[in-house]
């Protein structure tokens, strides 16, 4: 038997030992893709007659994960001790096959089946999101990866350790270390600042690929050897951390590549009623923010305010958490000329509000003669994602969103519309409320047949849940249930007042896809 | 030819030294039986041997090539067994049969069937359900089968009934004459190795002590049964230090009984003859291998004259 037909000699071997592991696997993973595909993992779900719960159902989106990935652990562990590295008593040891042939069909297996049979899996599943080439490649290389780094995290904790019982231990003291650990370092670093950018995501990268490397080399080296010294120990040890610590720090954020920052036009800052009010420890500087465009809606985040007191001091900092950004937004194109039914084009206006501390007050309650912000304008640039009947239940997939009306109502004065957007644009699910991280979506009914549109709202209601997780945990999906009406408060009259116009109409999905970004500042002299 | 050449070899488990400057070697078509007490490193010596584990120091080769780079080729001459090695429990010893099958260019089906059969062996039992002598049977047909030149074997007697130990005694001295297979085993059943082997090595605290022919370790070692016709006579009395070469020295008023090492070409008879002249009845016979492994295992530790109850 040449080296080739040995790997291929104990895999078959293997593949026949954990048979029924497989299977286990197999099943886990067809019925979580299944639910995925169908729909019914996301929800939102009926648990009794009355009852609606909208949310995914945890079941499919977070239990059957782990435990695909809990099986995978085990199902990595039970392949490498049987035919351990490090036991004299091993069976495979005395017998005349060579020890890379055995590692490479224990590497093959692992990586052909335990890690590329979920992501088959999940590869139908983002199908079922109309998610595009590049975005299945990214989620799935991002999973494969890290999968990968666990996986071998775990053959190399079962090649030191004498059986599953032992292995089963060891993987719940290094998860609960692990867990302390990482908690240890949050509540102390209050940010991962230094994890950010496409730097230190590349470092991380560099690390965890170099890691993974040493898991292979240390496993190699302990088929060679047989032995299980201190050395290979501490070695295991090293290179595990890293695995388990580099996966859970990869800062998911700082891998989408953001758009280049340019310089753009210079900005108009207004003042409002007032530019200061109130007692102190209260004085708020409020500013108003003009963007106009004829075609793009326009995105102003402020993050940093200069403001000039009449003591002449000068009071500034930089904003650290914005609150809200200012959009400038036009009526987004739906496919055709329409009529809007009322003006709901949003202010082109917003206020950016300035908390003084208590060494700053004193100086702003003397008066304010200028104020300077600064910031970067996002300029977004509309798509149509989806257009589907005005009906519950009727579904739309379209660019790694899946859509689904779950309820619509109207009456003479308002129009109520439940929507569920299932959005997998973002990998870690880490959606911001009814805005998914891919774009922000806008809403439209529209009556193509007479060539009238009018946009719908959030309502307080608007509901949001997860992150879940499609067939592996690092694939997320962010669900929200949104409840829209019509914004047409003091316009009702202009509402349709037929039923007929709804029958005939569509929920058009409008996307407002960042397309250049520029820092801008503007500068505000109070009289 | 030796198969197996051993030289100072030293194996530590941590800070403790199983094998110490170990040397000895093994002749082509020697049935090598190697003794030693519970933590002598016999298991250890044979693991290194079989390349499962490294030596720390000294040099082991087997077939002439040294073990560490023994590549797989080289492996499909050597057969292995050992209490406590793992068999793929959830494998039928048939499905075993044919995993190993193809391993092996010389593996021999007739032979696969014959011992299974006189092993009295199930082929389509699951290897987890068979006792544990059955599972050792099971082992030994799996490294007989492929006819290796050399055959390692730690413990390969445990679990087994004396009906098939026999048998598999008088088989393996049937297969290692007319095959020219060189044998390697080490066992707490002395008295099997007895029969089966023509080399000996004795091994203890982690040194050999004796590495020669069975036919040399009986000329050199002597049962010698003394009757002295006074419990006054110098050699009975309690205070008498006997000489480096009485081992397992058993004292009962005028009787001394001892194991006597002589060095090779040493006549027994003249030294027992210088040492007690005609004052004492003598018997002298050749010490079973037992005796021999007793007196020179207890020497090294320490073991002093034994008054026996008369």
């Amino acid at each position: 038997m040449n080296w080739i037909t040995q790997t291929g000699h104990v895999a078959a071997k293997d593949v026949r030992h954990t048979w029924v592991q497989l299977a286990a696997y197999i099943v886990l993973l067809t019925t979580t893709a299944a639910s995925v595909v169908s729909g019914r993992a996301l929800g939102p779900y009926w648990p009794t007659s009355s009852t609606q719960v909208l949310g995914a159902i945890d079941v499919f989106v977070i239990y059957l994960p782990l435990c695909t990935i809990l099986l995978g652990f085990v199902m990595a562990a039970s392949l490498v001790q049987a035919d351990s590295p490090t036991r004299a008593t091993a069976f495979w040891a005395s017998r005349p096959l060579s020890p890379s042939a055995v590692l490479a069909s224990k590497l093959a297996l692992v990586f052909v089946t335990v890690v590329a049979l979920p992501l088959l899996a999940a590869l139908v599943a983002l199908r079922s999101f109309d998610a595009g080439a590049s975005l299945t490649a990214s989620t799935l290389t991002h999973a494969a990866f890290v999968y990968g780094e666990w996986l071998m995290a775990a053959m190399i904790v079962a090649a030191l350790t004498d059986d599953l019982r032992t292995f089963i231990g060891a993987t719940v003291a290094i998860l609960v270390a692990a867990a302390i650990v990482l908690g240890a370092l949050s509540d102390s670093t209050p940010t991962n600042a230094a994890l950010d950018g496409g730097a230190a995501a590349l470092v991380l990268d560099i690390v965890q690929a170099v890691a993974f490397a040493g898991g292979a080399v240390l496993l190699a080296y302990l088929y060679r050897t047989r032995q299980r010294r201190r050395s290979t120990w501490v070695g295991g040890g090293i290179i595990t951390a890293v695995l388990v610590f580099g996966s859970v720090a990869s800062p998911s954020e700082a891998r989408s590549a953001p758009l280049a920052l340019s310089d753009g036009p210079p900005l108009e800052v207004a003042p409002v009623d007032s530019v200061t009010s109130g007692q102190p420890r209260s004085v708020q500087v409020e500013v108003a923010v003009p963007l106009r465009s004829d075609a793009l809606r326009l995105e102003f985040r402020p993050d940093t305010m200069r403001i000039e007191t009449r003591q002449g001091t000068e009071i500034g900092r930089r904003i650290g958490i914005v609150s809200r950004t200012i959009d400038g937004s036009v009526l987004p194109p739906v496919g055709q000329p329409v009529r809007w039914l009322f003006d709901q084009a949003t202010s082109a206006h917003g206020r950016v509000t300035y908390m003084l501390d208590a060494v700053e007050e004193p100086a702003a309650a003397s008066g304010i003669t200028s104020v300077t912000l600064g910031g970067v304008v996002t300029a977004y640039r509309p798509h149509l994602l989806a257009s589907l009947p005005l009906r519950d239940g009727a579904v739309a997939m379209s660019r790694g969103r899946r859509l689904r009306i779950y309820g619509f109502d109207h009456g003479r004065s308002s129009a109520d519309l439940y929507l569920q957007v299932s959005d997998v644009t973002n990998g870690t699910g880490d959606s911001g409320f009814g805005i998914p991280t891919g774009g922000i979506l806008q809403f439209v009914l529209v009556n193509s047949a007479r060539s009238e549109a009018m946009l719908i709202g959030n309502a307080p209601s608007s509901n949001a849940s997860g992150p879940d997780w499609i067939v592996l945990p690092w694939i997320g999906v962010s669900n929200t249930f949104t409840h829209f009406v019509t914004n047409a408060s003091g316009h009702e009259m202009l509402l349709p007042q037929d039923d007929a116009w709804y029958r005939g109409a569509r929920l058009v999905v409008v996307e407002w896809v960042a397309e250049s970004r520029y820092r801008t500042s503007g500068k505000m002299v109070t009289p | 030819m030796n198969v197996v050449e051993i030289s100072q070899l030293t194996y530590r488990y941590g800070r403790v030294t199983a094998l110490r400057h170990v040397d000895f070697s093994v002749p082509q078509g020697a049935l090598y039986a190697l003794l030693g007490p519970n933590g002598s490193g016999k298991t250890t010596l044979l693991q290194i041997l079989a390349g499962l584990r490294r030596a720390d120091s000294g040099r082991a080769s087997v077939m002439g090539i040294p073990v560490a780079s023994l590549r797989t080729a080289d492996r499909r001459r050597i057969g292995y067994v050992a209490e406590g090695q793992l068999l793929p429990g959830w494998m039928r010893l048939r499905e075993v049969e044919a995993y190993l099958a193809p391993l092996y260019d010389t593996w021999d089906e007739s032979l696969a069937r014959e011992l299974c059969e006189r092993f009295e062996l199930d082929p389509t039992r699951k290897i987890r359900t068979l006792s544990r002598g059955e599972q050792m049977k099971a082992a030994l047909l799996c490294a007989l089968a492929p006819r290796p030149e050399l055959l390692v074997m730690d413990e390969p007697f445990t679990g087994m009934d004396a009906l098939v130990k026999d048998a598999l005694v008088r088989g393996l001295l049937e297969s290692a004459g007319s095959e020219g297979w060189t044998v390697l085993a080490c066992s707490h059943d002395i008295g099997e190795l007895e029969l089966l082997a023509d080399w000996v090595g004795i091994l203890d605290h982690g040194e050999m002590r004796v590495s020669e022919p069975m036919d040399v370790v009986r000329e050199r070692f002597k049962h010698v049964d003394v009757m002295f016709s006074s419990d006054r006579a110098p050699a009975a009395r309690r205070d008498f230090l006997p000489p480096n070469n009485w081992l397992s020295v058993e004292r009962s008023g005028s009787h001394v009984s001892f194991v006597l090492s002589c060095a090779v070409g040493e006549s027994a008879e003249q030294m027992i003859a210088a040492q007690f002249g005609g004052e004492a009845q003598v018997e002298m016979r050749n010490a079973t291998l037992r005796e021999t492994f007793v007196a020179l295992t207890k020497q090294r530790s320490g073991g002093a004259p034994q008054e026996v109850a008369a």
